[in-house]
């Protein structure tokens, strides 16, 4: 009887094992919140296409919040596994800091993203 | 006049009287086989004419057992049995002659045995003994008392027969032109005891047990401060 419950819980785990895909931005700056940043712009683009915008999103920085910010992005099956991020701290709608990185992200897995951001050039 | 008139009391008494003691002295098992016979109950027949066997008959219940014998054999099938019962009727009864509704089939075995009857030079059975007649047949019967010799040599033998003398219903039917046909009414048998019911339940059982599972066991996302954002 057990070695049918380990059976059927092995085929529902294999029909089931998909998991969910996550990717985290672990955004670093050395800036302070909301003295120097109040914006976070991220955008996510299909790396080998960047004129693909999968994302573009603008997050409200608020007093109490500190670098480093983790953005959760959720990618669909048809994401490209290699993206590139595109981000960009304002403040009072001024760019302050921002970065550009490519990454790549594995299906049923949690993916993370570090890098920081620097000067504008 | 009260004379005439006690007399014909008397008349009244003796005839109410004897009619039914009359019908009592016919052979019990006699009557029963008789009548499983007009119940088409034809495995009975052949017992309570067995029974009847055991006991004293008179000449016309003898003549009526190897009748009945002969049309059961001959509905079984059993020609050559009914034709030797008929045989046995027509030595004991030479006028004998079959109702004018007789079936064909039992007519034909009869034209045959009374051809054979009369080849044989129309061969008449001994008289029986003394006290056996139509006086002994109104007597009180004793059902122990064996049957004659001659009439149990010459009744023709059963050929089915089982520990209490029973044919068994199966063959009853098999053999038996008149036994309604069974027809078979089975209906098919409930989804719910076929194979497949329990196959497709278990299917929908184990699948719905594993999306359960899944979305139990879905991982909570990872801490985040902004998000989720879907990606295309």
């Amino acid at each position: 009887m057990t070695t049918r419950l380990l059976l059927t819980a092995l085929a529902v785990g294999g029909v089931c094992g998909c998991g969910d895909s996550y990717i985290v931005l672990e955004i670093a700056a050395d800036l302070k919140i909301p003295d120097d940043a109040d914006q976070l712009q991220v955008t996510t683009m299909d790396a080998a296409d960047v004129t693909q915008i999968l994302a573009d999103q603008t997050f409200t920085l608020e007093s109490g919040q500190r670098f480093p910010i983790e953005v959760l992005l959720e990618p669909s099956d048809a994401t490209p596994r290699e993206l590139r991020e595109s981000v960009v701290a304002s403040k009072a709608g001024l760019p302050v800091a921002s970065n550009e990185v490519e990454h790549s992200w594995t299906a049923g897995h949690t993916s993370r993203a570090r890098f920081a951001l620097g000067p504008i050039p | 006049m009260a004379v005439a008139r006690a007399l014909a009391l008397a008349g009244a008494v003796v005839l109410f009287g004897l009619a039914p003691a009359a019908a009592a002295a016919r052979n019990r098992n006699l009557v029963k086989a008789e009548k499983a016979y007009a119940d088409l109950d034809y495995g009975h027949v052949e017992r309570w004419l067995q029974k009847a066997q055991k006991s004293q008959l008179s000449p016309e219940e003898t003549v009526a057992v190897f009748e009945l014998y002969a049309f059961v054999h001959a509905i079984y099938g059993r020609d050559e049995q009914a034709r030797e019962a008929f045989l046995e009727v027509l030595k004991r009864k030479p006028e004998y002659l079959l109702a004018a509704d007789t079936s064909p089939k039992l007519r034909g075995v009869f034209l045959d045995a009374k051809r054979t009857w009369e080849a044989q030079g129309s061969p008449v059975a001994p008289a029986p003994p003394v006290g056996a007649g139509a006086d002994a047949a109104t007597a009180e019967r004793d059902p122990d008392e064996p049957a004659e010799e001659l009439k149990l040599a010459a009744l023709p033998p059963v050929t089915v027969e089982t520990k209490n003398n029973a044919v068994p219903d199966a063959v009853m039917r098999r053999n038996d032109p008149l036994a309604v046909e069974s027809v078979s009414h089975r209906r098919a048998a409930p989804f719910y005891t076929r194979w497949w019911f329990y196959a497709a339940v278990g299917v929908v059982v184990v699948g719905a047990s594993g999306a359960l599972v899944w979305a139990l066991s879905r991982p909570e996302p990872p801490s985040h401060d902004f998000g989720p954002v879907p990606l295309k």
